[in-house]
């Protein structure tokens, strides 16, 4: 092994725990969920940048850890949200979940840290066994076959990179994570393949909106966090300036509000919302200019605080009324003040609000887009903000706090850590939107921006105002109703059954078939061979007088032929 | 020690007299009869452990029987391959062996059967061993009627659907083993001699001839049968299924591992596969048919209720990925194909282990009547059985996934893209009928009137476990040090001129 | 692009676009996007 021996990789703080903490006993494992998530911080904080640990195996070189400031920052807010995760869920005393989360923390730490595509790969994976777990631990009908799709999606995003990593290496030789061009045969686009579907790219982002509003309460918010800020840290330090991504990540954008503007489930209008979001950070990268891989690497920060807070929110809500769809929530605002503020924090940062932590964040992004000369990326970029705030700022908390009342009633008040953790990151949401340069300084590259502008505030204000104007007035057309909503994901869930009676039950049904009709046959001809004479005559018992005549006269003509043809021979 | 010059011929040495010995000492206490199996396939794994580090310093070892050379004699040859593959099968079945005491004692209802099937055992084990090592056709032959034979036995002792299955599996076997017979018998005729060595140095001269194509496509052919090689793996599912489950884990690891061998050795070591008949492409259409293969086992797996039969389903498509490299005939494809003898080997022991432990305390192994129950009461069975789906999945670091990973290698390297698909496609069909079972396991209640019945379920005695912890162990532990295996031992067996 | 900086230029644009979005939204819904409940389990 080559690097200072002193450094451990992050990564490792959250895997001990999830090996360590099933074998404590029960009250102490929320602690010490949060002991190891704090390490993991610690080291992600502590470690110099240009760190490195190398380790040589089956003839390659595995780079377990590379600290650089990109890498750096993913890791920070990685660790830090896992902790806040598990002080929200302290309450949980469900092992396993627990273990699952630190596990999926983990991992997502071991991919922003990994130096080289194997170790990636494997972290990879268990990122996506973790996360399954935590859809599965719902137990609900619904929870378990959704648990299913996101896996085998997963699985098969995996086998994407697998295949994409191993071409890749035969072709270079190499299994060094840095960039990489289009021209790099179809090994660097099934890799992007594999990661865009982690990212949630349409036309491979299905398993999102199905996955995550089926999750646990604790659990979703680690999802929102994790699987696709990691695959965006891969696209930002791999894929760079690839024009596909400005594309795709502006049209997610748009994407991912729309549908939003129709979903029901309030997990489920976050969990679109994500789409959005990221692609902010998708076009960012794509846009590949310094200051636009700042403002993805910047966003992805801000929406990792802002959406836990938000599902943390969206989870309190369902844990308290039992009820996660709009059509049935109303008119809880009363009952309900502390939670609604602190989603209103998140409300107002993932729509740009000033003084919050989206407003220094997308903005940059969208920044970036005009100064790289797409004007219309841009206001792309900007009609998605509106439809932002229309449906998580507005559409949402209107909701399910005001309008008419629908008969969900908060039962009794949330566990107090879990407002104690929405209150910690809705902190750091305030904190970092009144102070960016707090942000800034973090970031891989020198920071010119400057978020509050005259123009800015006064760009941002009308937008919001105005949007809120539109909202008042048509408000009643937005009022869900209980619905599915159709994805993509439509191709394959809708003839799920179909697929599954030609590829495996036909056959087996064919197999059984031509195995009866074997031993048939064999029956058959058992049966001939035991009464050759009686299956030609018809059946019935052997009986030695049936054939008893017939035979003496075979036998005397034989006979009497025999005796003839030796006299002609003798004569 | 001047034994240890027979080497190679020691684990058969051993083993075959205490399969003789072992009726003898039941006669007088029938217990005698495990401890002495366990003994003797115990020292012949340690023997074979020997004779790889031997075989790893020196080279490959020679020993001929009776001091008689070749062409006349028979010779014993451990190289690279055999060695490794030995110690494989003597390793699996020692465990599996331990293990046996309380499956044979439950499943196997008649008292008096228990130390037949001992002798039985050891007398299929010393088969295998003697297929694994001889370096004469015909020797070759016998070993393999003797392991059959005895194999047969092994599935039928378990009731009368096992007599069946078994009955099915002897039909077929001997069909196999008699194309094999025949193949040789030409080849025989052709080259004049039945010693491997010499029919190597031999056959360039005779390859044009239709006798030499004939001959080897009957060899292959008669060895695919007995590999489960597809289409001609119709005896397995019901034998694998009937079979008592210490038969089960017995023969599914080891046993189609050992015709896999024996085709390496037919087609990489004696044959080169371009000379052979005109360039007749035997390897090839081995590794076409074997992906075909692997995509059915892996179907036919998923429409599988029960987990026996599942496994068996799966059997015939981890098969395939050996085939599969044998299909690719490159260094890579030959490492993971031989690599994988070794990962399936310990995953199915361990899975048809826990298989049985599922038998033992739940009734049954069906797979929609399982839930939570398994996973609360015999929680170290479900863990050992998860850690062996997950390998057999392919997530690293588990075992499972470097087999792949050195075949996806091979495929490159022949730019053989199906083949990639097929290994890519057959993972994620993999994950579905293992992830159904773990799912049921670890995440759906148990009924409200399992209660009572739920008490009953308790965890697998230790001496079960033992084995099954230390499989699963080797999972996790092999896969983290596969590079020492591939470097150290399987980079040595490649045949000579393989790229 | 000179409008972008007209006075009110967002103040139409969030307007617009959230009405927009709130009818383009509800069209592609009634079109194609929402169904009953338990669509997929028929």
């Amino acid at each position: 092994m080559t690097g200072d021996w002193g450094i451990l990789p992050p990564a490792l703080a959250p895997f001990a725990g999830a090996v360590i903490l099933p074998l404590l006993p029960k009250k102490f494992r929320s602690t010490a969920f949060l002991v190891f998530t704090l390490a993991a911080l610690a080291l992600a904080a502590a470690i110099p940048d240009g760190a490195s640990l190398a380790v040589r195996l089956m003839g390659y070189e595995l780079v377990l850890l590379r600290m650089d400031a990109l890498a750096r920052v993913f890791g920070l807010i990685f660790a830090f949200i896992a902790f806040a995760g598990g002080l929200y869920g302290f309450h949980l005393k469900d092992a396993a979940q627990q273990a699952a989360a630190l596990l999926y923390a983990g991992s997502a730490l071991g991919v922003v840290f990994a130096g080289d595509l194997f170790t990636l790969l494997v972290f990879w994976e268990v990122l996506a066994l973790a996360s399954t777990y935590l859809v599965w631990a719902r137990r609900a009908e619904e929870s378990l076959k959704a648990g299913f799709r996101y896996l085998m999606v997963h699985l098969f995003g995996g086998g994407m990179l697998l295949a994409g990593v191993i071409l890749h290496a035969a072709r270079t030789g190499s299994f060094a994570v840095e960039r990489l061009t289009p021209d790099g045969g179809p090994a660097v686009w099934l890799i992007l393949a594999g990661v865009a579907l982690n990212a949630a790219v349409p036309p491979i982002h299905a398993w999102l909106p199905d996955a995550y509003p089926r999750a646990t309460i604790t659990g979703a918010v680690f999802m929102s966090a994790f699987t696709t800020k990691a695959a965006v840290y891969v696209l930002i330090r791999v894929f760079p300036g690839w024009k596909i991504l400005l594309v795709m990540g502006v049209l997610m954008t748009i994407y991912g509000v729309v549908f939003a503007v129709l979903a029901d489930d309030i997990r489920r209008i976050l969990s679109y919302h994500i789409i959005s979001q990221v692609g902010y950070m998708v076009a960012g990268a794509g846009l590949g200019t310094e200051m636009a891989l700042n403002g993805s690497a910047a966003h992805a920060y801000s929406h990792i605080l802002y959406k836990a807070l938000l599902f943390m929110g969206a989870g309190a809500v369902i844990q308290t009324t039992g009820r996660s769809k709009l059509s049935e929530l109303g008119g809880l605002a009363g009952r309900q003040k502390a939670i609604f503020a602190l989603y209103m924090i998140a409300a107002f940062s993932i729509s740009g609000a000033p003084l919050f932590n989206g407003f220094i964040s997308k903005s940059m992004v969208v920044a970036a887009a005009d100064e790289a000369g797409y004007p219309a990326a841009m206001l792309l970029l900007v009609l998605a903000s509106v439809g932002t705030f229309l449906s998580v700022g507005l559409k949402l908390p209107y909701f399910t706090w005001f309008g008419p009342k629908t008969g969900a009633v908060p039962g009794a008040r949330p566990p107090r850590n879990m407002l104690l953790g929405m209150g910690l990151v809705a902190a750091l949401c305030v904190g970092y939107g009144a102070a960016p340069s707090l942000l800034y300084r973090i970031l891989p590259f020198p920071v010119e921006y400057r978020p509050y502008t005259g123009a800015h505030l006064a760009e941002t204000i009308q937008i919001l105002a105005f949007t809120f104007a539109a909202f008042w007035l048509f408000r009643k057309i937005l009022k869900p109703k209980p619905h599915e909503l159709l994805d993509l994901d439509w191709f394959y869930r809708r003839p799920a059954a179909f697929f599954r009676r030609i590829f495996v039950d036909a056959p087996a049904a064919v197999y059984g078939w031509t195995d009866r009709l074997a031993v048939a046959l064999i029956a058959k001809a058992a049966a001939f061979g035991r009464n050759p004479a009686g299956a030609i005559s018809g059946g019935g018992d052997y009986s030695p007088d049936r054939y008893r005549q017939t035979t003496q006269a075979l036998i005397l003509l034989a006979l009497g032929l025999f005796i003839v043809l030796a006299l002609a021979v003798i004569i | 020690m001047g034994i240890l010059n027979n080497s190679p011929a020691l684990p058969v040495l051993i083993l075959l007299p205490a399969a003789i010995l072992i009726p003898l000492a039941g006669l007088v206490r029938e217990r005698l009869a495990y401890h002495l199996a366990v003994l003797s396939t115990g020292l012949a794994a340690a023997v074979s452990a020997l004779n790889l580090a031997k075989v790893l310093e020196g080279g490959a070892i020679h020993y001929w029987l009776g001091g008689w050379f070749p062409p006349i004699g028979i010779e014993y040859v451990l190289d690279h391959l055999s060695a490794f593959i030995v110690l494989v099968v003597n390793v699996i079945a020692f465990l599996v062996i331990l293990h046996s005491r309380v499956l044979v004692a439950r499943e196997i209802p008649a008292p008096g059967k228990h130390v037949p099937y001992y002798a039985v055992a050891l007398l299929m084990l010393c088969g295998f061993n003697g297929i694994l090592v001889t370096g004469d056709f015909f020797n070759l032959y016998v070993w393999l009627e003797i392991s059959s034979l005895a194999l047969y036995g092994l599935v039928a002792v378990g009731g009368k659907k096992s007599a069946v299955a078994a009955f099915r599996y002897l039909i077929m076997g001997t069909i196999g083993a008699s194309f094999y017979l025949i193949g040789l018998a030409f080849l025989f005729t052709s080259t004049g001699t039945l010693n491997m060595a010499d029919m190597k140095a031999v056959f360039p001269h005779i390859a044009g001839q239709p006798a030499a194509a004939v001959g080897l496509v009957l060899m292959v052919v008669g060895f695919g049968l007995k590999m489960a090689l597809f289409p001609l793996h119709g005896w397995l599912p019901d034998a694998y299924t009937q079979a008592p489950s210490s038969s089960s884990a017995l023969i599914a690891p080891v046993g189609t591992k050992v015709a896999a061998y024996v085709l390496f050795r037919l087609l990489f070591f004696v044959f080169v596969p371009e000379e052979a008949g005109r360039g007749l492409p035997v390897a090839q259409a081995v590794g076409w048919l074997s992906a075909a293969g692997i995509i059915f086992g892996s179907v036919m797996a998923i429409a599988q209720k029960e987990m026996k039969r599942m496994l068996a389903y799966s059997s015939i498509a981890q098969i395939g990925y050996i085939g599969l490299g044998i299909g690719l005939a490159n260094s890579f494809g030959f490492i993971g194909a031989v690599l994988h003898v070794m990962n399936h080997a310990v995953m199915k022991a361990l899975l048809f282990l826990t298989a049985g432990h599922f038998r033992m305390r739940l009734g049954h192994s069906r797979i929609p009547e399982l839930d939570e129950t398994a996973r609360r009461r015999m929680p170290w069975t479900t863990a050992a059985f998860s850690v062996g789906a997950l390998s057999m999945v392919g997530l690293p670091p588990a075992v499972g996934f470097f087999s792949k990973w050195y075949l996806a290698l091979g495929t490159i390297d022949r730019s053989n893209w199906i083949f990639l698909g097929v290994i890519l496609a057959s993972s994620l069909l993999n994950a579905v009928y293992f992830f159904r079972v773990i799912e049921r396991l670890y995440l759906v209640k148990s009924g409200p009137k399992d209660g009572e019945s739920e008490s009953a379920v308790s965890e697998a005695p230790a001496s079960m476990l033992l084995p099954v912890l230390l499989l699963a162990a080797a999972i996790i532990v092999l896969g983290l040090l596969n590079a020492f295996v591939v470097k150290g031992v399987l980079q040595a067996a490649v045949p000579p001129g393989m790229t | 692009m000179k409008f972008l900086h007209a006075p009110g230029f967002f103040a139409l644009f969030g307007f617009a676009g959230a009405v927009l979005l709130i009818f383009g939204a509800k069209l592609l819904g009634k079109l194609f996007l929402q169904k009953d409940e338990g669509y997929y389990d028929r």
